[in-house]
């Protein structure tokens, strides 16, 4: 009985203006996606390989001596992700270069914005088309699903007849998630095959299992508008007042509540500004130099004398200064890159009573883009710089002639010979790839945003049940 | 086959709908509701259909309450509205096709289409043409057809001939004479006192809720319906 119901649901989608409006419009921005993503990937990844080749270029001449590898800058720049197809992240607005030496850390580099709090607005991506247009599309189909039978008449008929009213509900529910994934699926076809064509992306195993991960997301996350149609369609007697109170409803849902993260951001968190962020660093310059005075790091730590055999030269304590300094500006560093991360995240996290937010999200976590992509790489970057450095110790300690104090002051290397000066092998040298998260590791972070879906359905489910239940056709 | 029993319905607002009404209509009956707007006379329908539950008293059919039994009870019954509305976009087979599935009746042929056409007086044609495009004496016609498909031993009518031409409506009742040879019990609720006349076994007259009297088919057969039906009401006016 349910399934004449969905045929029924279908065959009068399928009938409709407003089906073959929204199959022309999604599968136009799916295609549109996907072209412009293909020329703007080849792109990036042509710079992303220029740039990362300069870097490597730049670490092979530095291994001819040991001590220059480890002041060596290097760049690590985000790579753009084959799934930012499905979630770009908003990644344009979001550190895209990392800068380190082995000793210390800069902020990671972010173009034209004082924060890392995100726009509403992305590129014609998978999760772009579908939280926006997509669940719009979901209320168009769903918002005359019962009352406007009602106004037609048929519900009366129909219900006159021995069918229970779950029955008719889950009818309406699945014919119209079913109408909603013939264009869906057929967007995400073009798409895909636009994307697979091109020469510069190759989708492996683990890409594919994240896409349908991405797809399945997506029913849940359409089936929450569906949900939230058949309910205020249960709830109203007319259906141009049922599309109104949606209407309102979707502009709170999809445009209002994500835009107040940042607001909520900006509110939440008081960012100290370049100024402050170098006076504090100042501050802390001055506290070391005065614990030095105080002979915290032993006699002549911050005086520098080139000549070892001198009295006022004590390479062991000037090592444990220069450290100190290092530490205390990584720690400054590292604080107010956490405050950038935590004011960006506290406004997603405010905003979660949107489901938009919450699969935007989840599909940034399974896509490995976005936030969590910055957070994850600079995590991965830290690990390399101490993987770097524990390199750097081990091949110092070979050298006899070292005094094996690893401390970044250039001059107390040239001059004392703290670290060691003998070349390294290149291909010995640790180098940073940046490892992508299989989709077991993706689906534990998504979990709790995967559960919100889950739950918001199960509320929006509920809610239509009751109502359809005692809903008066008269 | 369509049990009344004291059949009482005030609504949330405290308009009393129904007032202990009680009648039965048999198989092969056709049963007649007269009473003036807000008499009661949906009211009943919409109790019978589930639509609304009664505040006290019973209405069954074929032995199964509507109220405690509503999915047990619409096996038996199929319902012809007064204005009746169909899917505008599909063909008529398509409408025949869903509500007869609806009710159980899976794999029906081209001939089980064509026949039942045929039977409520639409050309065969008329099953490709889209509901969009039939008048509204077709759409009463595809009404009953859609009630002849389910084959039910009893049919609610709620003001089936509202609106329809003198053919049309000439038409209707000699389908409604039709089923009734076939032993169908028939509730039908009307303004129409002519065609009442013309049609009814049994009439019921009613008034603000209450049924005021019950004539047979002979005590009208060759009297004015309309004089009897204005005396009851004044009748119970003094009441």
């Amino acid at each position: 009985m349910i399934w004449h119901i969905i045929r029924k649901e279908m065959l009068e989608n399928f009938l409709s203006l407003r089906f073959i409006l929204s199959l022309l419009l999604i599968i136009s921005l799916f295609a549109a996606g996907g072209f412009v993503f293909v020329d703007e990937y080849s792109q990036q990844l042509q710079d992303y390989w220029k740039k990362t080749n300069k870097n490597l270029s730049g670490l092979s001449e530095q291994s001819s001596q040991l001590y220059e590898l480890a002041f060596y800058k290097q760049r690590i720049f985000r790579k753009t992700k084959t799934l930012a197809l499905c979630a770009e992240g908003f990644e344009k607005s979001l550190p895209n270069c990392f800068e380190f030496d082995v000793f210390t850390a800069d902020l990671p580099e972010i173009k034209g914005q004082s924060n890392f709090t995100v726009p509403h607005f992305s590129d014609i991506d998978w999760v772009f088309v579908i939280s926006l247009v997509l669940s719009f599309v979901a209320l168009v189909f769903a918002y005359d699903s019962i009352c406007g039978e009602k106004e037609a008449g048929t519900l009366r008929l129909m219900l006159a007849g021995a069918i229970p009213r779950h029955k008719v509900l889950f009818g309406k529910y699945f014919g119209t998630m079913v109408t909603l994934g013939i264009p869906l699926l057929i967007g995400l076809l073009v798409n895909l095959i636009i994307v697979v064509s091109s020469e510069d992306i190759v989708f492996d195993g683990n890409v594919w299992l994240k896409i349908f991960t991405i797809i399945l997301l997506s029913f849940l996350y359409l089936s929450i508008f569906v949900l939230l149609g058949l309910f205020i369609s249960s709830r109203t007697a007319h259906s141009a007042n049922c599309m109104v109170i949606l209407l309102l409803l979707w502009v709170g849902l999809v445009i209002l509540i994500p835009s107040f993260g940042r607001i909520i951001s900006d509110a939440s968190y008081d960012m100290p500004t370049q100024e402050e962020f170098e006076r504090m660093k100042g501050e802390a310059h001055d506290q070391i130099d005065q614990n030095a005075l105080n002979g915290k790091y032993g006699p002549f730590a911050s005086s520098f004398n080139p000549d070892l055999d001198s009295p006022y030269a004590n390479p062991p304590a000037r090592a444990r200064f220069d450290n100190a300094l290092a530490d205390a500006q990584n720690r400054i560093t590292e604080g107010h890159h956490n405050q950038m991360l935590a004011q960006a995240f506290v406004g997603r996290n405010f905003t979660c009573i949107s489901p938009v937010v919450i699969y935007q999200r989840a599909g940034e976590t399974i896509a490995g883009t976005g936030l969590n992509h910055c957070v994850n790489l600079y995590r991965q970057i830290r690990q390399y710089q101490a993987d770097l450095k524990e390199y750097i110790r081990s091949k110092d300690s070979e050298d006899p002639e070292s005094l094996h104090l690893l401390s970044p002051m250039k001059m107390a290397v040239k001059n004392w010979g703290t670290i060691s000066k003998q070349p390294v092998r290149f291909d010995s040298v640790p180098k940073f790839q940046e490892r992508d998260l299989a989709l077991g590791e993706s689906l534990k972070l998504a979990i709790w945003d995967i559960g919100l879906l889950i739950l918001f359905n199960l509320v929006f489910f509920a809610a239509a049940y009751v109502s359809f239940l005692k809903y008066d056709v008269r | 086959m369509i049990e009344i029993d004291e059949l009482t319905k005030r609504y949330e607002d405290g308009v009393l709908a129904l007032d202990h009404v009680s009648y039965k209509v048999e198989p092969g009956e056709i049963f007649c509701l007269l009473g003036a707007n807000g008499a009661g006379k949906t009211t009943t329908i919409n109790i019978l259909l589930d639509f609304i539950p009664p505040t006290s008293g019973s209405a069954t059919i074929d032995g199964h309450d509507c109220n405690k039994f509503p999915l047990e009870a619409k096996k038996y019954v199929s319902y012809v509205s007064e204005n009746v509305q169909l899917y505008g976009m599909f063909t008529a087979r398509q409408n025949l096709a869903f509500f007869a599935e609806l009710a159980g009746k899976t794999g029906l042929k081209k001939k089980d289409y064509d026949g039942v056409m045929r039977t409520v007086g639409l050309p065969e044609k008329a099953l490709r043409m889209r509901l969009k495009h039939f008048s509204k004496g077709m759409r009463q016609k595809l009404g009953i057809a859609i009630a002849l498909l389910k084959d039910p031993p009893a049919i609610l009518m709620d003001e089936p001939t509202s609106g329809l031409d003198p053919t049309s409506a000439q038409e209707f009742l000699a389908q409604l004479r039709r089923l009734r040879e076939r032993g169908k019990a028939i509730l039908m609720t009307t303004h129409d006192i002519f065609r009442a006349k013309l049609i009814a076994d049994r009439v019921g007259i009613m008034k603000q809720g209450r049924l005021v009297a019950i004539r047979k088919k002979q005590d009208f057969k060759h009297a004015d319906l309309e004089e009897i039906y204005m005396h009851e009401m004044q009748a119970a006016e003094t009441v």
